[in-house]
């Protein structure tokens, strides 16, 4: 059974002017042993999508329709206990900034024997189980002085250091799909293929699902066996990684792919900016920037197109998609 | 920083400890701040010192009496040392403050030390059980506030601390007292901090509470709290607002937060998230505990006058009145040390409370 199935996911967030469509409709799908690349520039709606499947969307965003299905059940049917017990184990988190989100006021070692009490674990005489536990993921994260990290607060960790403890405290309960939105943002190079090549060995050693939220198509390219691109809320394409690299077909990802900067070529820029959500166009959201429009473009909506048996797809009306 | 360099190149003796024990986070940042602490106390004496001199009025001349010769007036300078230069008297009154002598009232002839002994510690009890109250009250309707935006809980408490923070404490304090005790009698009269029916117990800290429990005087012991409820309740009542407003904001804050974000993420507990909200909320409100019962030990004067406290506060006011120096001093050097003890207190338990703070 497909570990993680999206369908017609709509976000809105509704404030004292129009509501505002974040997430339009996404379908996305992770099997197990896959990393999902979610691609997009910010405001496409990647961390809300993300959110979502954790179930974390605040006031004033509210999930307005869609299904997610993880194992085939249904979590929006779930009730909030539920998706707690959920949460953190079965479905965990990586955040952006790791050092804004652990807990300040606690050592990294408290807060891991949290989450694991949180979800069953330990009780009152298995201190010493707990200890254990924290110390051997710790050291799987690549940390080689576990007991030090382990009493430290955040402040007094690198951010690689304090990004490899939010690695070990997603997967500490042996999750089926990890979620990890922009985890290298503000960190060194060297230090993000160090943390990244972690954290995929974790994802496939443990046979989990993840899904990478990145703007970043380098990280896609070396780390994603799928991925997904998203624009005003929208998926646009979607497909096996090296096909879509091979052979963007969206005119969008083609403008994404060459927005890279190369070497001693002078660097792309897509013209235009992302549109205002609260007032999407009916047909196509990317219609005004893009270099291929068609007539129809602005008011029929575009269909799904599908490269032949490569389960790679589009969403445009261009019947091949975007010429190179 | 430099004490630890040179005290490193000497071999380990008490002086190289002291240094260790100076950079070394926690401990070092408690020394150094109680090393603040006289230092902070002596610029407090120095200005009330300079203060007092500037705002002019002779106390000589309003103890000589309704007509007084200058004659009169000059013995008297001579008697309280007046005639000296101001340098000379400001030495004097440092070396009598490390004697633990801050002189004696112009007017009742009493040395201020006991004077004061015997007047703060009903203030402290006063401020304190107010201060407490007021927070009680504050965190626990400004955490169900902030849970229930404007929902009825969270407008109606909104509605209280508007009401709170326009109500001057005194008349807060006349309003009590009228009602709950000239009109419904469930209170004892405003009349001192106990009844003339009981004996004063044996000073031994000079604390009612602990005096009357220490000596067994179980029947003293309850009637000063029936006779403390009032104008604690006052002030718990006036200081509820502060409290209120900043659990209720510092409490949104956090349930914004991403490390909030993150602990839900995780699937934490409620009762574990619970707890991370709330130490998160008490670094604000511990500060602002401090800082109620440092304005308040000297700044309570309102509420002491309508209960007839005869507490700290009115002692400088009268003091001021008078022109009487020893007494203002006195007043302003105990109101200091007691703000400044307080202060050094909430730096200790925000250093519990924040690791980050531990760093100095």
């Amino acid at each position: 059974m497909t570990l993680l199935e999206v369908k017609g996911l709509r976000v809105e967030f509704s404030g004292r002017e129009e509501p505002v469509r974040a997430v339009n409709g996404v379908d996305l799908e992770i099997e197990r042993g896959e990393i999902v690349g979610l691609v997009g520039e910010s405001g496409s709606g990647k961390t809300v999508t993300s959110l979502s499947i954790l179930g974390l969307i605040r006031q004033p965003g509210r999930i307005t329709a869609g299904s997610i299905l993880l194992d085939g059940t249904d979590l929006r049917t779930l009730g909030p206990e539920q998706l707690r017990a959920i949460r953190g184990a079965r479905v965990s988190y990586v955040p952006q900034s790791p050092r804004g989100a652990l807990n300040p006021l606690l050592r990294i070692g408290k807060q891991m024997e949290n989450i694991l009490v949180s979800h069953g674990e330990g009780g009152r005489q298995a201190t010493a189980e707990l200890r254990r536990r924290t110390v051997e993921m710790i050291e799987a994260v690549g940390i080689s002085d576990p007991q030090r990290a382990l009493r430290a607060y955040p402040h007094e960790l690198s951010g690689g250091m304090a990004q490899r403890a939010v690695i070990a405290n997603a997967m500490i309960l042996r999750p089926d799909l990890v979620i990890a939105d922009e985890p290298t943002t503000g960190l060194d190079v060297t230090v993000q293929a160090q943390i990244l090549d972690l954290f995929s060995e974790r994802v496939r050693e443990q046979g989990a699902g993840a899904l990478l939220v990145t703007h970043d198509l380098g990280i896609v390219a070396n780390y994603c066996t799928r991925i997904a691109v998203m624009y005003a809320g929208r998926i646009v394409e979607t497909g096996p990684a090296r096909a879509v690299f091979q052979r963007p077909r969206h005119p969008y990802t083609v403008g994404l792919l060459r927005s890279v900067p190369v070497l001693g070529q002078p660097l792309f820029s897509m013209p235009g900016q992302a549109p205002d959500l609260r007032a999407l166009p009916s047909g196509c959201a990317f219609a005004a920037r893009c270099a291929n429009v068609l007539p129809e473009c602005a008011a029929v909506p575009p269909p799904w197109r599908e490269v032949a048996r490569e389960a790679h797809r589009f969403l445009c009306h261009l019947e091949d998609g975007a010429p190179l | 920083m430099t004490t630890t360099a040179t005290a490193a190149a000497q071999p380990p003796d008490l002086l190289s400890r002291l240094g260790g024990l100076w950079s070394s986070g926690w401990a070092g940042l408690v020394l150094r701040r109680l090393l603040l602490l006289p230092l902070t106390l002596l610029l407090v004496v120095t200005l009330t010192f300079v203060v007092t001199r500037l705002l002019g009025g002779n106390p000589a001349v309003r103890l000589a009496g309704a007509q007084p010769t200058l004659e009169a007036i000059h013995n008297i300078e001579l008697q309280l040392g007046l005639n000296k230069s101001i340098g000379a008297q400001y030495l004097d009154y440092l070396s009598g403050l490390v004697h633990g002598d801050l002189g004696k009232s112009y007017f009742t002839h009493q040395a201020v030390v006991s004077e004061i002994l015997n007047r703060a510690p009903g203030t402290i009890e006063l401020v304190v059980l107010g201060a407490l109250l007021a927070a009680l009250l504050g965190i626990g309707f400004g955490m169900a506030a902030a849970r229930r935006v404007r929902r009825p809980l969270d407008q109606i408490t909104q509605g209280f601390s508007i009401l709170g923070f326009s109500t001057p404490d005194f008349f807060l304090g006349a309003v009590l007292a009228y009602f709950l005790f000239f009109k419904l009698g469930w209170f004892p009269p405003p009349a001192g901090q106990l009844p003339f029916s009981f004996a004063p117990p044996e000073p031994t800290t000079h604390f009612l509470l602990i005096d009357t429990a220490l000596n067994g005087q179980w029947d003293a012991f309850g009637a000063h709290w029936q006779q403390l409820a009032l104008p604690v309740l006052t002030l718990g009542l006036i200081y509820f607002a502060p409290m209120f407003k900043i659990t209720r904001a510092s409490l949104l804050e956090i349930l914004r937060s991403d490390f909030l974000l993150y602990a839900e993420a995780c699937g934490l507990k409620r009762s574990i998230e619970r707890r991370y909200a709330f130490r998160h909320a008490m670094s604000l409100v511990v500060t602002y505990v401090g800082i109620i019962v440092a304005a308040l030990i000297g700044g309570a004067v309102l509420v002491e006058q309508v209960y007839s406290w005869g507490g700290l506060g009115t002692y400088g006011v009268s003091a001021i009145q008078n022109n009487d120096f020893p007494a203002v001093q006195g007043f302003v050097v105990a109101v200091g040390t007691i703000s400044v003890v307080v202060y050094f207190l909430v730096d200790i338990l925000y250093m519990v409370i924040d690791p980050r703070v531990r760093l100095g």
